[in-house]
């Protein structure tokens, strides 16, 4: 069958699974920034605790995403659930990273300013240190939303449909139609993805100066 | 069968695999140096190009593994063969941007010396630039391996083998011996191999100290 017989037979199907893995994607993407982001400035507020959490976030970044998917399954079973540990650790953890550094890279002059002009904790953080280091945080945003996809694709062995499906189909069946289509639409998203929080970066450094 | 029993049945299985695994990864990572040593060479010899090649080799950096696998299915088919070819693709990033920003990071006084000493601009790239350079492409590198050994466990997909059986068949079976089986020594190669390059990074440095 070639790839347009495919789409043509299976069109609904492959829409279906494009929407439900963006679906997924922008509410992970979105659970990931809030709770990446909270940590962040906790984890930058409490200087000891960033020397010891980064180090640690840096070598669970670095466990492949088969392998915290195949702890995740004993712990939380199958399913979307399943998928929770390495969607935390690919999506939460360069948020959380970036975040942290960027915050402790802000200009201590320009925070005692802040201070001195009578801006509150808070405010100083809303307004002055957040968006200081906002470059730095999309981009951690963006390593997370890359990775995101992919763990996506992946949680579709233990029966997330996403256009991972499409893949795990093609190649338990060797059937090559829903194999290229699903590899080539998955990976056309992360690049698309990747390269629109580019864009968001710049936009970010460029406000700044 | 839990995880003891699983072991001291099944460990000359789980030691091949293993071997099999490092072999794949070590052949993977060898090629995207022989690959993507000279390309970042090129980009920093032949400046225009350098944007085209490091634009394209992070777009491949961008596909999800499984995707990239995916593709290589009908164009290689399977076994140990396309296994390789999607992980020396990965393993290009680090290696040509390290190696193309190692070398644009020498400081323009030693360039300047060489060339004032008479070198000519092949022997200032083999026996300053290079050398200098040659901490920060070894970081490349072992970001390369480390990614590597991670997506050699996927590999096991399209019939290439290496502990991603084990684990592949412990998520099928729910078998959560199988799976740790394959996912320890997984983790124990990525760690052993990151701690590894970093002491040899450090020795490069070292050298170049004295040197």
């Amino acid at each position: 069958m070639t790839l347009l017989d495919y789409l043509h037979f299976q069109g609904d199907l492959v829409a279906r699974l494009a929407w439900q893995h963006m679906l997924l994607f922008g509410l992970s993407l979105a659970g990931a920034t809030i709770i990446g982001v909270g940590l962040g400035v906790a984890v930058a507020r409490v200087r000891w605790v960033a020397s010891v959490v980064v180090p640690a976030v840096n070598l669970l970044q670095a466990c492949p995403e088969v392998v915290l998917l195949a702890v995740s399954i004993p712990l939380l079973g199958i399913g979307f659930e399943g998928a929770l540990i390495p969607l935390f650790v690919k999506g939460v953890l360069p948020i959380l990273r970036n975040t942290a550094s960027g915050l402790a890279g802000v200009d201590a002059r320009t925070i005692e300013a802040a201070t001195g002009i009578g801006l509150t904790p808070r405010q100083v953080l809303l307004r002055i240190e957040l968006p200081s280091a906002l470059p730095v945080i999309i981009s951690g945003i963006r390593v997370s939303a890359v990775m995101l996809v992919s763990v996506l694709t992946l949680t579709a062995y233990i029966g997330v449909e996403s256009l991972g499906t499409l893949i795990v189909q093609g190649i338990a069946r060797m059937d090559p139609a829903p194999l290229i289509l699903g590899s080539l639409l998955t990976a056309l998203f992360a690049v698309a993805v990747n390269y629109i929080l580019v864009g968001a970066e710049r936009a970010a450094v460029n406000r700044l100066s | 069968m839990n995880l003891f029993d699983y072991l001291t049945a099944n460990w000359p299985r789980i030691l091949d695999l293993t071997l099999h695994h490092i072999e794949l990864s070590l052949y993977a990572v060898a090629l995207a140096l022989a690959i993507g040593v000279p390309l970042g060479i090129l980009c920093y010899v032949v400046r225009p190009i350098a944007a085209i090649v490091l634009n394209a080799v992070s777009i491949i950096y961008t596909i999800p593994t499984l995707a990239l696998f995916g593709l290589m299915l009908p164009l290689i088919g399977i076994g140990v063969v396309p296994a390789i070819v999607a992980v020396v693709l990965y393993s290009l990033l680090p290696i040509v941007q390290n190696t193309y920003t190692g070398l644009m990071v020498v400081a323009p006084e030693i360039r300047e010396a060489a060339k004032g000493l008479g070198m000519s601009p092949g022997g200032r790239l083999w026996r300053v630039e290079l050398p200098l350079a040659l901490p920060i492409v070894s970081a490349g590198v072992r970001v390369a391996v480390v990614n590597a050994v991670g997506m050699m466990t996927l590999a096991s997909l399209i019939g290439a083998g290496g502990l991603g059986d084990l684990i592949f068949r412990g998520i099928s079976t729910l078998s959560w011996a199988l799976v740790l089986a394959g996912s320890v020594p997984v983790l124990a190669l990525a760690a052993l191999a990151d701690v590894g390059l970093k002491a040899l990074e450090r020795r490069l440095a070292a050298w170049q100290g004295i040197a």
